[in-house]
């Protein structure tokens, strides 16, 4: 049984069940560029449906793809009224958990409460952490009723613009990780108790913490079910046509198997296409040869994949306006012949 | 010539996540990877291993497997599995808390830091429960010890009430001696007879005086030498209080108050004695009036 496997995004545009998007690579290969690319032609897609893009690296960048200044609260893309955008600010995500943490422990010298700021802060993974309890928050908020107020949104799908590949890996083994954890914690509660309600001072504060985990819990196996569900969420994979790219996009596909995520579609940026050039530079002509190479190679590697060759512009891609006009090649093959216009007449923004 | 087959995309894509957790089994992505080094790579590597295959150390080498770098374009139909059962390839460890732990947290284990918070804290709760047993040694000394503390507790009670007992006697024979006419009755009428210029009061001003001394001392005594802590630790009271608290952790905060509460019933003890022995060294007097 033969398939002719669109080299393009569209069938993904266009599955309606998907609620997750996750978009990673190495770094510097146009993860940003392509997850914006991605959100822009959703909401050009669904005008009637909101969508929102999630930053979770810590060198975002989501404010200079589109040229606008972005928070840690989700704003609407100017020029897309149906597109938000998000900078998860891991300080401040960190400094709204303590508050949190005050109601159940108020007490000033508890010396628990000063080893739990100290430890949180320096925790390894904690970006990734707490880029996942908004992920949570996200999850709470799809379940809006009539009952809730109407500025409370819930996005058709969300983007996440991810963090280069280790720490988005390690985002990803959150969910199943946390499970276990948090049934444990569950497991051992029950002896600790007496210990517990001498560290947390009473037992009822006690019981408000446990009915806090039950819920976190109830919240992350939702979220594990739903990302090792191939209708709901999907990673595509961001590369350029080069041996360390290569070799990482395989290493990282492989992983998420292993976390049963789906992987189905992989993006190639900064091609050169020289071939058809007028006045071919040597250069371009020598590194286009070696770009084709590890296209070959990726054929043959990928040929059950959406593999999506995207062309490398004579500007950078900022701005919505040239979001919007670069982001169609993820929908229509980028052909050179007839749009390699486009490599000069896209303008600076 | 290749069969275009008319199908759902759900279908279309059901499939190709067949296909392409097939070509990933049985070691053929480890074979993939390597392939890919063994055309870029420019330092000649040892083999990696992928981490599909890392789970089952059983899975089949390559010797079996194509080891041709092109793959071919059209998959034989009999390759396809009709339906993949894919919790039996991907594999679900079952891993220790403290391994989670340590993938959680030290992703990248710096090695000039010292142990992270993380880590000395679950340190702190391993401790905890692994405490060794006292030894025979211990359990004697310490049985000894609280021995030696309930005699020293008894010895400085004796010696108080030797105190106690002198000084009401000395009060009392004071006051006998030096008031004319001190005597005590049941009858009204004979009190009425006492001296109106004696100073009566003077004996319970005395008394009241000598009685805080007395038992600022004690307090003082019991406090420096632990005395309050031996005694507490053979109160039945206390004792059930403590067992109920492993079970109810409100009863912690009572028994603190109880130990204080039992620390000071030593103290009102020795007030009521004291008064108890002036109202009998009265009644001794009146009944020999």
């Amino acid at each position: 049984m033969d398939f002719d496997l669109e080299p393009s995004l569209k069938d993904l545009i266009q599955q309606d069940t998907l609620k997750w998007i996750f978009v990673g690579g190495k770094g510097g290969v146009g993860k940003t560029t392509t997850s914006s690319s991605i959100a822009v032609q959703l909401a050009l897609q669904y005008p009637n449906d909101e969508f929102l893009l999630i930053s979770t690296d810590p060198a975002h960048n989501l404010s200079d793809a589109f040229c606008q200044k972005f928070g840690k609260d989700a704003r609407k893309v100017e020029g897309l009224s149906n597109l938000s955008c998000m900078e998860i600010d891991p300080e401040a995500a960190m400094s709204d958990l303590q508050q949190q943490a005050q109601q159940y422990n108020n007490d000033p010298n508890d010396p628990l409460k000063s080893i739990m700021n100290d430890m949180t802060g320096s925790i390894p993974g904690i970006d990734e952490a707490l880029s996942f309890m908004e992920v949570l928050k996200h999850i709470k908020n799809q379940k809006v009723d009539e009952s809730d107020s109407k500025n409370k949104i819930s996005y058709k799908t969300i983007i996440f613009d991810t963090a280069p590949t280790g720490h988005t890996l390690r985002f990803l083994q959150l969910p199943s990780t946390l499970q276990k954890l948090l049934g444990k914690f569950q497991q051992l509660s029950g002896k600790l108790g007496p210990m517990m309600s001498m560290l947390g001072g009473g037992g009822q504060s006690q019981q408000d913490m446990f009915a806090k985990l039950n819920e976190v819990e109830k919240n992350v196996t939702e979220v594990n079910e739903q990302y090792t569900n191939p209708d709901l969420t999907t990673f595509v994979c961001v590369c350029i046509s080069e041996f360390l790219s290569l070799y990482e996009t395989e290493r990282m596909i492989q992983e998420l198997m292993s976390y049963k995520m789906d992987v189905n579609s992989i993006v190639v940026n900064q091609l050169l296409f020289a071939d058809d050039d007028e006045n071919p530079c040597t250069r371009c002509v020598s590194r286009w040869k070696m770009q084709k190479k590890y296209l070959d190679q990726m054929a043959e590697l990928y040929e059950d994949y959406h593999l999506v060759k995207m062309p490398l512009l004579g500007t950078e891609i900022r701005g919505i306006d040239n979001l919007k006009r670069f982001s169609k090649f993820l929908i229509e093959p980028y052909d050179p012949k007839k749009d390699g216009g486009l490599i000069t007449e896209m303008k600076e923004q | 010539m290749a069969e275009k087959v008319e199908l759902t995309p759900a279908e279309k894509q059901k499939i190709l996540r067949e296909r392409r957790q097939a070509k990933m089994n049985k070691g053929k992505a480890t074979d993939r990877l390597n392939n890919i080094l063994s055309q870029g790579s420019s330092v000649k590597t040892s083999s990696v291993t992928s981490i599909l295959d890392q789970e089952k150390p059983s899975s089949t080498t390559s010797s079996s497997i194509d080891q041709t770098p092109s793959y071919s374009a059209t998959i034989a139909a009999d390759e396809d599995p009709d339906h993949q059962d894919i919790s039996t390839i991907t594999p679900s460890p079952t891993e220790d808390i403290d391994t989670i732990f340590n993938k959680i947290l030290k992703q990248q284990q710096d090695e000039h830091t010292e142990s992270d918070p993380m880590s000395q804290f679950m340190k702190m709760f391993n401790d905890q429960q692994q405490q060794p047993t006292p030894q025979p040694q211990e359990t004697k000394y310490n049985q000894e010890y609280q021995l030696y503390q309930n005699y020293q507790s008894k010895l400085w009670k004796f010696r108080f009430l030797i105190i106690r007992i002198s000084a009401v006697l000395v009060n009392f024979g004071y006051h006998f001696m030096t008031i004319p006419k001190f005597h005590a009755s049941t009858y009204i009428n004979v009190r009425d007879y006492s001296p109106t210029d004696a100073n009566i009061s003077q004996f319970i001003t005395l008394f009241s005086a000598v009685e805080v001394v007395i038992i600022a001392s004690y307090y003082f005594i019991c406090q420096k030498y632990g005395l309050f802590h031996a005694a507490n630790s053979n109160n039945i009271i206390l004792k059930i209080v403590s067992q109920g608290a492993m079970f109810l952790p409100q009863l912690k905060r009572y028994e603190i108050i109880l130990a204080r509460v039992l620390g000071y019933y030593d103290l009102i003890g020795i007030i009521i004695g004291d008064l108890s022995f002036v109202v009998v060294l009265f009644g001794l007097l009146s009944y020999l009036n």
